[in-house]
């Protein structure tokens, strides 16, 4: 058969998982594409694989992004200027990520998995309730602290090969106090450039001569699974199966640590 | 870029180009935030859907 085709096979399908799953619960593709990337491609460098991941994330993040718009959720100024900030940031992750080698990348990963863990444990953003407040004007300080916030956050996500949504989010709720039904929507319009802007360094930098097809093939089980994922979402209970995620984070994470140099 | 600038860049660079973008687009763009969601039971359940990160 084929070597694509084999290929295509066997990652469409994980995209799928990927999209779907990570919709549902509300963690992002990418703390869940990078950890099994590592373990499917051993011999890959950190570089190869956030260029996969976030090319896959901006995928993800756009399409979530459209639906976003449509239901008028998303607060264009602070997404905006979030977005701005976070531009250098998201490529100077591409530049380190350059300088990190795998026998590191991994167990700060892992660290990094469990620490998101730990945190949807004890707090699960599936479980925030509907009845959001009223949005209010963000005061200046804390549009300020967003801004540079997520500046910071473009460099870890990039770094990691993260969305970054699973930080960003808990960032717009509890730092900035944004709305929930505001923050998921404006983080999504935020992931949406920052992605693009780290894929597009990935690119100048030469990271997709070889990884393209790979990421097509994933991008493409991802955007078939990530409506599936947020069709479920209505009907599943979200706290449960937020923590599940949490548990899995946990033990890739241990995974990781465990097997580093 | 050497790695001492780089990290250097790192730590500094966001600090100052985040509020850089904040003093900069505040002052040309006055804000409009959406809408709030609908109290209903059909707006709960879009909430619902909303925790994709």
């Amino acid at each position: 058969m084929d070597s694509g085709l084999v290929e295509f096979a066997r990652l469409a399908p994980l995209g799928f998982l990927v999209g779907a799953y990570g919709t549902l619960v509300g963690a992002g593709g990418g703390s869940i594409l990078v950890p099994v990337l590592l373990l499917l491609l051993p011999d890959e460098s950190p570089a190869t694989l956030t260029a996969i991941s976030l090319a896959v994330v901006f995928f993800n993040a756009y399409s979530g992004t459209v639906a976003y718009m449509r239901m008028g959720r998303i607060d264009y100024f602070a997404g905006t200027l979030f977005s701005v900030a976070g531009a250098p940031g998201a490529v100077l992750g591409v530049l380190l990520v350059h300088e990190v080698p795998r026998g590191l990348f991994e167990p700060l990963f892992g660290l990094l998995l469990i620490a998101i863990g730990g945190f949807l444990v004890y707090d699960p953003l599936g479980a925030q309730p509907a009845d959001d407040p009223v949005p209010v004007d963000m005061p200046i300080e804390r549009l300020r602290i967003g801004a540079i916030g997520s500046a910071y956050i473009a460099v870890v996500s990039s770094l990691l090969g993260i969305g970054g949504g699973v930080i960003h989010v808990p960032f717009l709720i509890r730092v900035l106090r944004m709305p929930p039904h505001l923050a998921t929507a404006t983080s999504h319009f935020v992931l949406t450039f920052m992605a693009l802007t780290a894929t597009l360094t990935h690119v100048v930098m030469g990271e997709f001569a070889t990884g393209i097809n790979r990421t097509m093939y994933l991008a493409v089980g991802v955007m078939m699974g990530a409506p599936l994922g947020a069709a479920a979402s209505a009907r599943v209970r979200g706290s449960l199966i937020v923590r599940l995620l949490a548990a899995a984070l946990c033990l890739v994470g241990l995974r990781l640590l465990i097997r580093a140099p | 870029m050497s790695k001492s600038a780089l990290i250097a860049a790192v730590v500094v660079l966001p600090a100052v180009w985040g509020w850089l973008a904040e003093t900069l687009l505040r002052r040309f763009w006055p804000r409009h935030l959406p809408p709030p969601p609908p109290p209903t039971a059909a707006g709960a359940a879009t909430a619902a859907v909303d925790f994709q990160i």
